[in-house]
């Protein structure tokens, strides 16, 4: 299941308002920003994971996707640049 | 085949592959240049007419590429200083695909004679109205001869796309406008 994390209807980031334990029912409520990475859109957490289980390699995930190296060098740039304006308006 | 892919194979292909099919283009180009007597004289340009050695050919061509292949970079790491060399080298030799068929198509000798004959009768207006045939024959070369140069751009283009990461209309501008910048520069500096 996927995690929105836009508005459907003002297209504004989401923030956590309950938090339920499955164990004890215990509730929590308040407002939480969700984390920078959480942010971001599935297929873009994806890629991250990716990057991180290749060991950091470009090259390496580029084969496996089947792509060039500097398309997938600039997707990695375009979400540096995501990344950092996010944390730029936190 | 992915249409995506024919306009821009940067996207797909790695450099390894692309570098093995731009090799090909640029020993094809350069036997073309050979059997029809043309020479690089810019990217997009080629002189004709004087018969040249194939290893003066190859040399020239050579030369060509390569200073456009390090100016192009040049230009690229002032848009992003991650550009690799590899990826403009790659860029302009797969462009030599479309070039070397606009060289066989030009290297026809019924268009050249054709061409020619319209160019010699062009100071007597009447003369050229009545040339309806070769006219016709220059129009249809026309029509091959404007995708073949159109899908160079557009590959020169996709190519420094992909390597640079350009996004700003400002940089796709000065890169079109550096390209053809250069091409003018050494048409007239290699006469």
């Amino acid at each position: 299941m996927k995690l929105p994390v836009q508005c459907p209807s003002c297209d504004e980031t989401l923030s956590v308002s309950k938090l339920t334990c499955h164990h004890c029912q215990t509730e929590i409520s308040g407002d939480y920003e969700l984390p920078v990475f959480l942010q971001l859109t599935q297929d873009e957490q994806d890629f991250i994971l990716d990057f991180f289980l290749n060991s950091g390699s470009i090259k390496e995930m580029a084969t496996k996707a089947q792509l060039s190296y500097p398309t997938m060098r600039n997707k990695m740039d375009d979400l540096i640049g995501k990344i950092k304006e996010l944390y730029h308006t936190k | 085949m992915n249409w995506k892919f024919i306009f821009n194979p940067f996207l797909k292909f790695s450099e390894r592959q692309l570098i093995t099919v731009g090799s090909l283009a640029f020993i094809s180009l350069n036997i073309v240049c050979f059997l029809f007597g043309f020479k690089m004289d810019s990217l997009l340009h080629f002189n004709s007419g004087k018969q040249n050695s194939f290893w003066e050919i190859l040399l020239q061509n050579s030369g060509v590429i390569a200073l456009f292949t390090l100016f192009l970079w040049g230009l690229g790491l002032v848009f992003n200083k991650k550009t690799r060399l590899i990826d403009i080298f790659n860029m302009i030799l797969f462009t030599l695909i479309p070039t070397t068929l606009t060289l066989l198509l030009m290297g026809i000798p019924y268009f050249n004679q054709t061409a020619e004959k319209i160019a010699n009768a062009s100071n007597h207006p009447d003369a050229v109205s009545k040339m309806t045939l070769e006219l016709a024959i220059i129009s249809l070369f026309t029509l091959f001869l404007l995708p073949l140069l159109v899908y160079t751009i557009v590959l020169l283009y996709n190519g420094f796309k992909t390597a640079t990461n350009i996004k700003k209309w400002q940089q796709t501008a000065l890169f079109f406008g550096v390209l053809f910048l250069l091409n003018l520069i050494f048409q007239i500096l290699i006469k």
